[in-house]
C-alpha cells in the first residue's frame, strides 16, 4: 500500500511538473506577438485586387507587410498608391501617415510601411488604396486594429542562444588539436 | 586483374590518421538498425515515401496555384527540403542520398533498361558536376526558381529524366559520383558530418579474399562449368568506387549501404567520425585518389564556398541594387548578361583574386617551391567547412522562419483538390521561428563553419611542416576571416523571406 501511495505521489508530482512545463511552454508561445509578423487578414478583396496584410507591431519600430495580388494572384499590372494611417484607439495621439516603400519582390506586389508605437496601446490601422489610372476616384479604405508588443529580445538572448554554438565550438576545437597532436607523436 | 576503387598503395596517411574502428560508435547498432540495414527493403522504404512527396510536389507545381508560398513545389524544394537537408548533414550524414528518390526511378528504369557503356574515362572526375553545379546556382537565380512552381516542377521532371536516361546508358552509379549536383554538395558537406559508413574491424578485411563489399556478390556458378560469363549479381557493391577498407571519409558517399548489404562478415556500420578531420589528411584513398592533388575537387570546394555566399548575397537588397547600376551603366535591359557577370565575378575571378593572393603571401612567407596552383589546390578543403556553414545559415534561415508554412499550403492544396478541407481551414497563422532567433542561429553556424575552416588550415599546415605551420598557415586564416566578415555582413542584411509569405 505505501509503495502504491509513494508511485502515485511520484507520478502527481511528474505531472505537476510536466503540466507546469506545458503552462510555460504555452505562455511563452501566448506570449503576444513575439515572433515573425503575423497575418491580419489573408486574400481579402481590397478593390479589384486581393489584399493580404502582415503587422509586426512592436514597441518602438512598428512594421506592417501589405501584399496585393490579382484575382489570378499574380502581380497587379497597375501598381496602386497605398497609405497608412495609424492613430491610438484612445485618440491621445494625432493620426500618422506612414509611406509605403516597395519590397524587391519579384512575383508579388508587396508593400512595407514602417511606424512608431511609442507605448503598449491598442492601435487604429488604416490602409487606403488609389488608383494611378483614377486619381479623382474615391480612395478605397479598409481598416484593423492591432496591440503593440515588446520587442523582447536583448543581449542576453544573444548570448543564450549562442552559447551552444560556443561550447560545441569549443569541444570541437579541443578535441580535434588533442588528436591531431596524439596522431603527430 | 583491377578492380575499380582497390589502389596498389598501402593503406594512406588519411586512414592511419582515424582511430581504430573498435573505438568509434556505430549508429546501425545503436539504433538497433543493423540487421534491417542489410535488407534489400531497407532503402526502398527510405526512398518510397520521398518519392511519393516529389510526384505530389511536381502535381501541385503544374496543376495548383503559382504564387511561390502557396505551393508545395517551391515551398518544399527551397524552404523544407533544403533546410532538412543540411541540417540532416550537419547532424547524422548524408541521409537524403541514401533515401534519394531518383534512385529508386533510376532502378526500375534500369530493369527495363540495363547500362551497356561505361562513362568516359575524360570525364570521370568532377568537372562536369563543377559545370552542372554551376549552371544550377546560375539557373536558379535567372528563372527565379524560389518564386517560380512551374520552373520548380520542370526541375524536378528533369531531374528524374537525366538520371534515367544516364543510368540506363551507363554503368555503376555514373549519374551520383560524376553528374549530380545535389550529390557533390551532399558529398563535400557530408565531410563535416558526425558519421561516416565505414569498416567496424579492420582485421576481418585483411583476411577477406573475394571483395563483396565493392564486387557485389553474385549467383554460384554451376559446377563442372566452362562458362565464363559474368553470372548475375545479386546484391551490387559499390558501384561509386569505393573499396570500403581504403575509403576515408563521406566523400562520393552516398549511404546507399550496398556495402554493408554485401558484406558477408556484417563488418560494415555507420560510424562516427570526427568533423571535417577527413579534409585535414592527404595520401591515396579509394575511389578519389590523392584529393590534395586533383584540381577538379579543389575546384569543387571553391565552388562549394564561393557559390554559397553568391547565392545568399543574390537574395538581400543590395543586389538588386548592383544589378541596377550594372544594367544602367551597360545599358543592358536584359537580366541574363547582368547575372552572368555576376557570376563570372562571384564565381571566378574574385575567387581566383583572392585565393592567387593568399597563395603568393603563403609562398613569399614560406619560400616554398611549390607552383601556386599547387598550394590553392592543397587548401582549397579548407574552404569546405565555412562554405558549409554559409549554406547552413542561408538554408537554416529560410527553413527556421517558415518550417510551420507548411501546414497551411497542404491544407490549402488538400481544399483545393478536394473541394473539402479535409485536412481543416489553412491555418494561414503559422510560420516559423522569429527573424532575431534564426539571425542568431545563423552566426552559430557561420561560427562554427569559421572554426572548422580554421581547423582544417591547422591540421593541412602541420602536415606539410611543422616548423612553418604557423607562417603557411597565416594567410589562410586570413582568407577565412575575410570570407567570415563577408558572410555575416551578407546575413546581416534584410533578406527576401522566400517561401513565407512575406517573400515572392
Amino acid at each position: 500500500m505505501k509503495a502504491i501511495q509513494a508511485i502515485s505521489c511520484f507520478v502527481v508530482r511528474r505531472s505537476r511538473r510536466l503540466v507546469g512545463l506545458i503552462v510555460v511552454a504555452i505562455s511563452h508561445l501566448c506570449h503576444g506577438h513575439e515572433g515573425p509578423p503575423f497575418p491580419v487578414v489573408i486574400d481579402q478583396s481590397f478593390g479589384e485586387q486581393a489584399i493580404s496584410v502582415w503587422a509586426d507591431p512592436d514597441i518602438g519600430e512598428a512594421t506592417f507587410y501589405v501584399s496585393l495580388n490579382d484575382a489570378d494572384g499574380r502581380r497587379p499590372r497597375i501598381p496602386p498608391r497605398l497609405r497608412l494611417w495609424v492613430q491610438p484607439k484612445s485618440g491621445r495621439l494625432l493620426p500618422v501617415l506612414c509611406e509605403a516603400q516597395v519590397l524587391p519582390s519579384r512575383d508579388s506586389l508587396q508593400f512595407v510601411f514602417q511606424t512608431t508605437f511609442d507605448q503598449r496601446d491598442y492601435w487604429v490601422v488604416r490602409i487606403f488604396q488609389e488608383l494611378p489610372s483614377a486619381p479623382d476616384a474615391r480612395p478605397i479604405e479598409w481598416s484593423f486594429e492591432v496591440e503593440s508588443t515588446p520587442p523582447g529580445y536583448d543581449a542576453w538572448d544573444l548570448l543564450i542562444y549562442l552559447f551552444p554554438f560556443a561550447f560545441f565550438g569549443i569541444m570541437w576545437i579541443v578535441t580535434f588539436l588533442r588528436r591531431a597532436q596524439r596522431f603527430q607523436t | 586483374m583491377t578492380l575499380p576503387g582497390i589502389d596498389a598503395h598501402s593503406p594512406s596517411s588519411s586512414q592511419q590518421s582515424v582511430p581504430a574502428s573498435k573505438q568509434r560508435r556505430d549508429a546501425l547498432r545503436i539504433l538497433g538498425l543493423s540487421r534491417i540495414s542489410r535488407s534489400r527493403c531497407f532503402r526502398t522504404a527510405l526512398q518510397a515515401p520521398l518519392l511519393l512527396v516529389s510526384l505530389l510536389m511536381v502535381a501541385h507545381a503544374f496543376g495548383g496555384p503559382q504564387w511561390a508560398p502557396k505551393n508545395l513545389a517551391t515551398l518544399l524544394t527551397w524552404v523544407h527540403f533544403r533546410g532538412l537537408v543540411v541540417l540532416a548533414l550537419l547532424f547524422a550524414g548524408n541521409l537524403f542520398c541514401m533515401a534519394c528518390p531518383f534512385v529508386l526511378v533510376r532502378d526500375l528504369a534500369r530493369r527495363l533498361h540495363p547500362p551497356r557503356w561505361k562513362w568516359p574515362k575524360v570525364l570521370r572526375n568532377k568537372w562536369p558536376a563543377v559545370f552542372l553545379f554551376a549552371t544550377v546556382l546560375f539557373s536558379y537565380e535567372l528563372f527565379d526558381l524560389w518564386s517560380n512552381p512551374l520552373g520548380t516542377g520542370v526541375l524536378i521532371v528533369l531531374y528524374f529524366v537525366a538520371i534515367v536516361v544516364v543510368d540506363i546508358s551507363f554503368e555503376r552509379a555514373t549519374f551520383c559520383k560524376y553528374v549530380c549536383p545535389v550529390g557533390q554538395f551532399n558529398f563535400l558537406s557530408s565531410l563535416l558530418s558526425p558519421w561516416e559508413v565505414a569498416v567496424r574491424d579492420p582485421d576481418t578485411c585483411a583476411n577477406c579474399r573475394t571483395k563483396e563489399c565493392i564486387l557485389g556478390t553474385t549467383a554460384p556458378r554451376p559446377e563442372p562449368s566452362v562458362d565464363f560469363q559474368p553470372l548475375p549479381i545479386l546484391q551490387r557493391g559499390c558501384e561509386l568506387g569505393l573499396y570500403l577498407p581504403r575509403k576515408s571519409g563521406n566523400m562520393d558517399c552516398t549511404f546507399c549501404l550496398d556495402c554493408a548489404a554485401a558484406c558477408p562478415h556484417d563488418n560494415i556500420g555507420i560510424l562516427s567520425q570526427m568533423p571535417a578531420e577527413h579534409l585535414t589528411t592527404s595520401g591515396v584513398r579509394s575511389g578519389i585518389g590523392a584529393p590534395e592533388r586533383r584540381r577538379d575537387l579543389a575546384a569543387l570546394s571553391v565552388l562549394f564556398c564561393f557559390g554559397a555566399i553568391l547565392n545568399a548575397f543574390a537574395m538581400i537588397q543590395p543586389v538588386y541594387a548592383l544589378e541596377s547600376y550594372v544594367a544602367t551603366w551597360l545599358h543592358w535591359n536584359v537580366e541574363w548578361p547582368i547575372l552572368t557577370l555576376l557570376f563570372l565575378f562571384g564565381l571566378v575571378i574574385i575567387p581566383a583574386v583572392m585565393l592567387g593572393t593568399t597563395a603568393s603571401v603563403c609562398k613569399a612567407l614560406t619560400h616554398s617551391p611549390l607552383h601556386l596552383s599547387d598550394i590553392v589546390c592543397s587548401y582549397a578543403r579548407s574552404l569546405v567547412p565555412m562554405g558549409f556553414g554559409i549554406w547552413l545559415a542561408h538554408y537554416g534561415f529560410h527553413f527556421f522562419t517558415g518550417i510551420l508554412t507548411v501546414i497551411p499550403v497542404t491544407q490549402a492544396a488538400v481544399a483545393s483538390t478536394f473541394g473539402a478541407a479535409y485536412l481543416g481551414r489553412p491555418a494561414w497563422q503559422l510560420g516559423g521561428l522569429p527573424e532575431r532567433v534564426v539571425y542568431v542561429l545563423e552566426l552559430g553556424f557561420l561560427g562554427l563553419g569559421f572554426i572548422g575552416s580554421c581547423l582544417v588550415v591547422h591540421g593541412i599546415s602541420h602536415q606539410v611542416s611543422q616548423q612553418l605551420a604557423a607562417k603557411m598557415g597565416a594567410p589562410w586564416y586570413a582568407l577565412q576571416v575575410l570570407l567570415l566578415l563577408s558572410a555575416w555582413w551578407i546575413m546581416s542584411q534584410p533578406m527576401e523571406m522566400r517561401g513565407t509569405f512575406l517573400g515572392g
